[in-house]
């Protein structure tokens, strides 16, 4: 250690990191993955988790005895938006029975999105079924392949028993600039929500 | 562990001895691929075949042809060309070169030569088959790298704990700390390869999600190995807002993520 440019190490307290987390939900081809790399500056990764115990019961495993494990695997995007803040998007695991991933998934999250196929409205449901019950701020993403919009956004809505005060917005899963606007309006959302349970809470 | 023992604490056993009667001759050519060849030419597995492209000058060679049992003679030959192609080392080898029979010269030959040439050989001991099962792999079967490591469980890697020391959430953020000593990463070497690929993929901060990814782990594994990383000292474990932190902390989030994401 006689080089004249050594330093000995100093014990210095990292540059403090934060990191926020946006679900992106909906059903099977919906668009999540397109989504997430839209907007992700890396290209999608994939994580799995391992289901073990949790699925007894609800997965059916007689035909295959001796698969003990399942992976689960679900595509995130991440962009960086300062310095010291990173947005985590995840999206969805595709198989929706998969709920002891989604705790996971919504744990701390800021919102989420729904993606909406319209032709396919009914694998909407589970998701949003799922973010009401956790109290999780989510809006409904309208996908809209091709830029058309098949149904009037209301009877979307409607079909989706979706409150008024939720905003139902179209997008284009492919388009950067359209989902970073997505997840504006879900931003912006999740916060007058927030302030909104605050003040609740407070009177 | 009836079996492994034996095999294991045999094959090298039986295996290594032999090579070293023959260190002297081919360390004094200082011929380190011949001595390989002498390695391999050890190896218990009779039925393995070793593509060499070493010359076939002795091919023929029928004292090489009585040397062992093989019943292969391009093989065989190959690998008793190298080791008998100066005269004097054909002596050492016919004794030894019952092949199967690697007794006799350990005890006299061992202590002379074990520490000394070690080195020597190490780089090619992967290939040395008294490690290898035989009929472990095929040319035939074609076992896709990422199914291959699956015949481990994948909380093995873990030793069968599944809990982490630290609260990591998906998007927790992990970065290496910067002042971690030598020591400590040699120490975790041997502790675990895994910490120091963490360690290495976190140069900049990134979420267990990724390193999860990275290490192509399931998350709850990821999570253990990270938790070791961290107590260990080797990386930052970034704190994550959670519920508890209270409603500002949220809304400064909320409000940093939103201002972020209109400038991008």
């Amino acid at each position: 250690m006689d080089s004249v440019g050594f330093k000995a190490p100093r014990e210095t307290a990292p540059p403090t990191m934060t990191s926020a987390k946006i679900v992106v939900a909906g059903g099977f081809g919906a668009g999540k993955t397109t989504f997430v790399g839209a907007v992700s500056e890396i290209v999608p990764l994939t994580t799995e988790a391992m289901m073990t115990d949790a699925s007894t019961g609800i997965d059916n495993i007689d035909n295959t005895p001796n698969k003990t494990t399942t992976t689960v695997a679900m595509d995130f995007g991440r962009v960086s938006l300062d310095a010291d803040l990173i947005l985590y998007l995840f999206g969805t695991p595709g198989q929706q029975r998969f709920w002891f991933m989604w705790d996971d998934l919504v744990r701390g999250a800021i919102g989420a999105v729904v993606l909406a196929d319209t032709r396919r409205l009914a694998d909407s449901f589970a998701p949003v079924d799922f973010f009401e019950d956790r109290g999780l701020p989510y809006i409904v993403g309208v996908n809209t392949f091709d830029g058309i919009l098949q149904h009037d956004i209301n009877d979307v809505r409607e079909a989706l028993s979706i409150d008024p005060s939720i905003p139902i917005i179209q997008c284009d899963a492919r388009d950067r600039e359209s989902t970073k606007q997505t997840l504006i309006t879900l931003v912006e959302y999740a916060m007058r929500q927030w302030i909104a349970l605050r003040a609740a809470k407070a009177t | 562990m009836s079996t492994g023992p034996g095999f294991s604490g045999e094959a090298p056993g039986a295996g290594e001895p032999p090579p070293e009667t023959e260190d002297g001759a081919a360390a004094g050519r200082g011929d380190d691929g011949t001595f390989a060849d002498v390695l391999n030419g050890f190896s218990l597995d009779s039925g393995r075949r070793r593509k060499r492209k070493k010359s076939k000058e002795f091919q023929d060679d029928p004292a090489a042809g009585t040397a062992d049992g093989y019943s292969t003679p391009t093989d065989q030959g190959d690998r008793v060309t190298s080791v008998v192609s100066p005269p004097a080392s054909t002596e050492s080898l016919v004794p030894a070169g019952g092949l199967f029979d690697p007794g006799p010269p350990v005890p006299e030959d061992l202590p002379d030569y074990s520490p000394g040439y070690t080195p020597d050989y190490s780089p090619d001991y992967p290939d040395f088959d008294g490690y290898t099962v035989p009929g472990d792999r095929h040319p035939g079967d074609d076992i896709h790298p990422g199914e291959e490591t699956a015949i481990v469980r994948p909380y093995a890697l873990t030793g069968g704990r599944t809990k982490s020391n630290y609260a990591l959430e998906l998007e927790t953020l992990v970065s290496t700390k910067e002042s971690v000593a030598i020591g400590a990463i040699s120490d975790a070497a041997v502790g675990q390869i895994e910490s120091l690929s963490i360690m290495e993929e976190c140069r900049s901060p990134r979420s267990v999600a990724e390193i999860a990814a990275f290490l192509r782990v399931p998350l709850g594994v990821a999570r253990v190995l990270i938790s070791d990383a961290a107590d260990a000292g080797l990386v930052t474990v970034h704190k994550t807002i959670s519920d508890n932190d209270g409603a500002e902390a949220h809304l400064v989030l909320m409000e940093r993520v939103l201002s972020g994401l209109r400038r991008l």
